[in-house]
């Protein structure tokens, strides 16, 4: 059966206001921008995730190595009790002590098929199975991601922000985002691109923008007539899904009035390398400035970061740390060997390097609440209460590549849905929890919800037992 | 372009002992179930091959949106307009061209429309492309802009095009002086139709759309032909000729694909396209990689050159095919590499042919780059790994994760054995055909240089390894690589990543009895890789199409 598309009615309105904002008379100039883009600007109430992953697993204790990640008892977390524990790499959220849920206990479910990070990347936001075809490296997730789902469901007209910090590799490169059963999106690893698309036109003179925006209206309805007659002919059902993302991903106008960076921040997006290890640090803290931009623009509510390869193999240099030295391949520091193997020369003080590499990597999150602390909402609040982030890993532990106790690291509340302020193991001294539930937790106070308006609590594989988990929920949450 | 990259394994996994069985042929034939492998029952023969269900509208590769551009306009080099493109996914071909994966995501979307209007601005700018794209028509409207429709369209959709392909572009330029008002009406309405027609869907897509016979075939039509031809040999759009040839409805007759297809294999734009393809499948850019100690930073950078020298050498220059290229005895050096082979001589920064021992040296994986682009203890398992994917095609089940075992040995095949070799649980990929492929290797440090000994033991370079025909023995590299010669897996194996980069889809079913065939003349005559090519577009494999399972009606 043939299905024929219908033409979407511009219903978005124009909406100018914020610092550095002018006013325009242009009732017709189609913009999502709602909200100023300066820190103290009003924001949106709508609640948000993003998702940030490391890759390697973290210095957790296992395999005879002293603990450097986890604080050293569960129960509330304070400012000061984390900064006490310098040798334990989540004092550095200290300053955000009362916004932090550190979630222990949670595991992945199912095997990986042939490659340890591709699986638990492939896993780690879809709670799904791992592809039997392809299989190994090129192995893929069977189900939809937690951050595409967010977008589908609160944010339909844009697909969710994906970025990705360093080089490709060609072995394992992007892991983390779904559009469905093996549809993997590709990560945008240069900010300026990101950006680009975000704001790209926002610069231009008025007049300016509204002539391009004539001209789009006018190709993009040549355009959608010629999509719209391949669509009514007789297409496979692969063709027809290809040939209806392309139909939908046709956009009229989007300029992001108002919402763009500091001009020397700009000017710094514009001039770096992203593929450059020494970069690496500077690029995350530009996907972090553009990943609050566009959230307190209202440009997404659901965005994904990954940091270096499927594997990441970066060799990090950490100011402070070993004279600044260049530190061996991040996987190979992970396997504590010169190897990316199982034999090598060992690397001296690898697991200590593997915990400073976990800090490093917990300052870019920090940076991440930083950013987004820096905006109000409309509701007064700091940004960052009405959503949530979340720092997690493809892996447990490095050297044992298990799919245990993976870490899952939030802040911001979701406007008091969540409890934070406190680290929980969510094992109880019992076994460990599937991760789907902790998706279930956090696509319901994000406000996703069911078909019959019910709190989401099915996400993942169908064969995962559902619910969620109640350790993660406020006692007073507005929505459970 | 996702694949098997050895320096960055993946981790234990690849080095740990894998289970189950080498390779899952199919072991039932069925005529009519397009699934199954004609060849299965043994019997082979290229008519029976059955052609793939492959998309209807296959969408271009980003390296097919350049190549495209600069024909379209004639430009001396691709506009690069694509370097800012959303990557694509990766596919399960080893290249970066599977159609299978290759769809317009919104992020493409809005790529695609700025690299439209930054060819429409470059044509506003650029008087001699303006004139170019101009010259000939006619000096009034609305002549000319319908005569400038018809003609760049033809090209750009690659086809002939409609009455009703063309009225909304004419309209559409009708409003052009209101979309440039600073530039002349000419122009303007040039523009506009530039950069609407690089965001059709005809653009942007190859149609192999048409009615399917009663067995779900589709019989690709003279222009379908031209683009697929192009495409495959060239990855571009169809030349002049090509177009002629396919209006002259010459594709689909007699020998004339076979004509038009030798024809431009003896393009420099093929030239590039079988570059590509050795440079992707043996993974030289990863040769960049390699370090060396006591040796000149950009080392890595030599030998990469070094290789792609000698393919040039091998299979453009002396129309070699995979026996050449896997056995020849010789290779480019300069003065930073020849001292790895032992070279004497004087040599200057210019890589130079010489001629090596034939003793020690056989083509390109024995040369530096390969060696040292898989280094270290675990070197025997990246080089068998590498050479069972994309040199046998051998099917390597995946391994278990488990914690490391502890290796023992004096010699480095002697750890490698002591977990994955006979009697460990790695005994079935590992010991059949991982480390076989691997050991022979084991006669060169891991800067590719000649070595007798490893831990002051003598090396032992013997191993067997059971091809399709048979279990061969052989000791030391060169010998590996006359016996993968003499192999029909290596031959088979080429052509299928032939097929697979060329066609840009990944191996089915249904190709075996075109491959196979092609193999075996590889094997006994040599066939040179334009002779492979020729092989592969001259079948039915390339004339017609399958229908894609559901493919639905009104």
């Amino acid at each position: 059966m043939s299905k024929k598309t219908k033409k979407k009615p511009i219903t978005r309105r124009l909406f100018l206001r914020g610092a550095g904002t002018v006013a325009l008379g242009l009732p017709f100039l189609e913009t999502f921008s709602r909200f100023g883009s300066r820190a103290g600007a009003q924001t949106p109430t709508d609640s948000f995730a993003v998702w940030v992953r490391q890759g390697n697993g973290v210095a957790q204790a296992g395999n005879s190595e002293p603990e450097r990640y986890w604080p050293r008892a569960t129960g509330p977390l304070t400012t000061a009790g984390l900064a006490a524990e310098s040798d334990r790499a989540l004092s550095e959220l200290a300053p955000y002590a009362d916004k932090i849920l550190a979630v222990a206990g949670l595991r992945f479910a199912f095997p990986g098929n042939g490659c340890g990070h591709s699986g638990g990347g492939n896993q780690c936001l879809t709670a799904a199975r791992v592809s039997e075809t392809p299989s190994g490296n090129e192995s893929l997730a069977m189900g939809e991601s937690v951050d595409n789902r967010i977008a589908r469901e609160l944010h339909p007209e844009r697909e969710p922000l994906t970025l990705f910090t360093g080089r490709k590799s060609g072995y394992l490169p992007e892991v983390m985002s779904y559009r469905g059963p093996l549809d993997l999106r590709a990560g945008e690893n240069d900010p300026w691109n990101a950006y680009m698309r975000m704001t790209g036109l926002a610069g231009m003179d008025v007049e300016v923008i509204n002539r391009i925006r004539e001209r789009r209206l006018s190709v993009n309805d040549l355009v959608r007539d010629q999509m719209s007659d391949l669509l009514s002919g007789d297409l496979s059902t692969d063709d027809r899904r290809r040939l209806d993302l392309h139909f939908s991903s046709i956009r009229d106008l989007e300029v992001l009035m108002g919402c763009n960076l500091p001009d020397m921040l700009e000017m710094e997006v514009d001039g770096i390398d992203p593929l450059s290890e020494g970069n690496y640090q500077r690029v995350t803290e530009m996907h972090n400035e553009i990943i609050a931009l566009a959230i307190s623009c209202g440009y997404v509510r659901s965005a994904t970061l990954q940091l270096g390869n499927g594997n990441d193999g970066t060799q990090h240099t950490i100011p402070g740390y070993r004279g600044g030295a260049q530190l061996p391949r991040f996987h190979q520091i992970s396997h504590r060997i010169y190897s990316d193997g199982s034999e090598g020369d060992p690397i001296e003080g690898a697991q200590e390097m593997h915990g400073e590499i976990d800090k490093m990597h917990l300052r870019l999150f920090r940076h991440l609440i930083d950013r987004l602390s820096a905006y109000v909402a409309d509701t007064g609040e700091p940004l960052i209460d009405r959503g949530v982030v979340c720092m997690t890993n493809d892996l447990g532990h490095g050297i044992s590549h298990t799919y245990n106790n993976v870490p899952f690291i939030f802040a911001g509340s979701c406007g008091g849905n969540l409890d934070v302020g406190k680290y929980v193991d969510v094992r109880g001294g019992g076994s460990y929890v599937t991760h789907n539930k902790m998706f279930n937790t956090i696509l319901s106070a994000v406000g996703v919800r069911k078909a019959d308006g019910s709190l989401v609590d099915d996400f993942g594989d169908s064969s995962l037992e559902g619910g969620f988990v109640p350790e993660m929920i406020a006692a007073d949450a507005p929505d459970f | 372009m996702l694949r098997f990259h050895t320096t960055l394994l993946a981790a234990l996994a690849t080095l740990l002992a894998c289970e189950g069985t080498i390779g899952a042929p199919p072991t039932t034939t069925d005529p009519d179930d397009p699934t199954v492998d004609p060849c299965a029952d043994g019997v082979c023969d290229p008519d029976d091959a059955f052609p793939a269900a492959t998309s209807a509208y296959p969408r271009l590769s980003h390296g097919q949106y350049e190549n495209t551009l600069r024909d379209l306009f004639g430009l001396a080099d691709a506009p690069g307009l694509s370097a800012s493109f959303e990557s694509d996914p990766s596919g399960t071909t080893a290249f970066d061209n599977d159609s299978t994966v290759l769809q317009v995501t919104p992020n493409l979307w809005a790529d695609y429309q700025g690299a439209a209007e930054a060819m429409a601005d470059m044509v506003l700018a650029d008087a001699e492309l303006y004139g170019r794209l101009t010259d000939g028509l006619p000096g009034t409207e609305p002549e000319r802009t319908q005569a400038f429709a018809e003609r760049f369209l033809r090209r750009a959709f690659r086809r002939p095009v409609t009455a009703d392909d063309v009225q909304p572009f004419v309209m559409l330029a009708t409003q052009a002086g209101t979309h440039y008002p600073d530039a002349p009406n000419d122009a303007a309405r040039v523009a506009m139709i530039v950069q609407a027609a690089l965001q059709s869907p005809h653009f942007l897509y190859r149609d192999e759309s048409g009615e399917a016979d009663d067995d779900g075939l589709v019989a690709l039509n003279d222009h379908q032909l031209a683009n697929r031809l192009s495409y495959t040999l060239w990855d571009s759009m169809p030349d002049a000729e090509l177009f002629r040839a396919a209006e002259a409805g010459e594709l689909t007759e007699g020998d004339g694909l076979r004509t038009q297809a030798a024809r431009m294999l003896d393009d420099a734009k093929a030239a590039t396209k079988i570059r590509s393809f050795h440079h992707k499948l043996f993974d030289l850019a990863h040769y960049e990689d390699v370090e060396l100690e006591g040796f000149p930073a950009d080392i890595g950078h030599t030998l990469r050159a070094e290789a792609e020298a000698f393919v040039d050498d091998v299979v453009l220059e002396n129309d070699g095919g995979i026996r050449e290229l896997y056995t020849a005895p010789y290779s480019y050096v300069n003065e930073d590499t020849a001292a790895l082979y032992g070279v004497e001589g004087s040599f200057g920064p210019e890589l130079e042919r010489v001629d090596l021992d034939p003793s020690q040296r056989a083509g390109l994986f024995t040369q530096p780059g390969f060696i040292a682009s898989h280094d270290g203890d675990t070197a025997p398992i990246h080089r068998g790994i590498f050479i069972n994917l994309y040199v046998l095609c051998t099917t390597l089940p995946a391994p278990p994760v488990f914690d490391p075992p502890t290796l023992v040995g004096e010699t480095r095949r002697e750890r490698i054995d002591s977990i994955t070799g006979p009697g460990t649980c790695g005994a079935t990929c590992h010991a059949e055909a991982i480390n076989p492929i691997g050991y022979p290797f084991e006669t060169f440090d891991d800067f590719g240089r000649w070595r007798t000994e490893d831990n002051g033991l003598p090396i032992n370079a013997a191993a067997s390894f059971s091809f399709e025909e048979g279990p061969v023995g052989f000791d030391g590299p060169v010998a590996l690589a006359e016996a993968m010669a003499e192999s029909l897996d290596a031959h088979r194996c080429y052509a299928q990543n032939w097929l697979e980069y060329s066609f840009g889809r990944p191996l089915q079913p249904g190709d075996s009895p075109v491959i196979d065939h092609i193999a075996r003349s590889s094997r006994s005559d040599d066939l040179s890789v334009k002779e492979i090519l020729v092989g592969l577009v001259d079948s039915n494999l390339f004339r017609n199409r399958r229908l894609q399972p559901e493919e639905d009606s009104e």
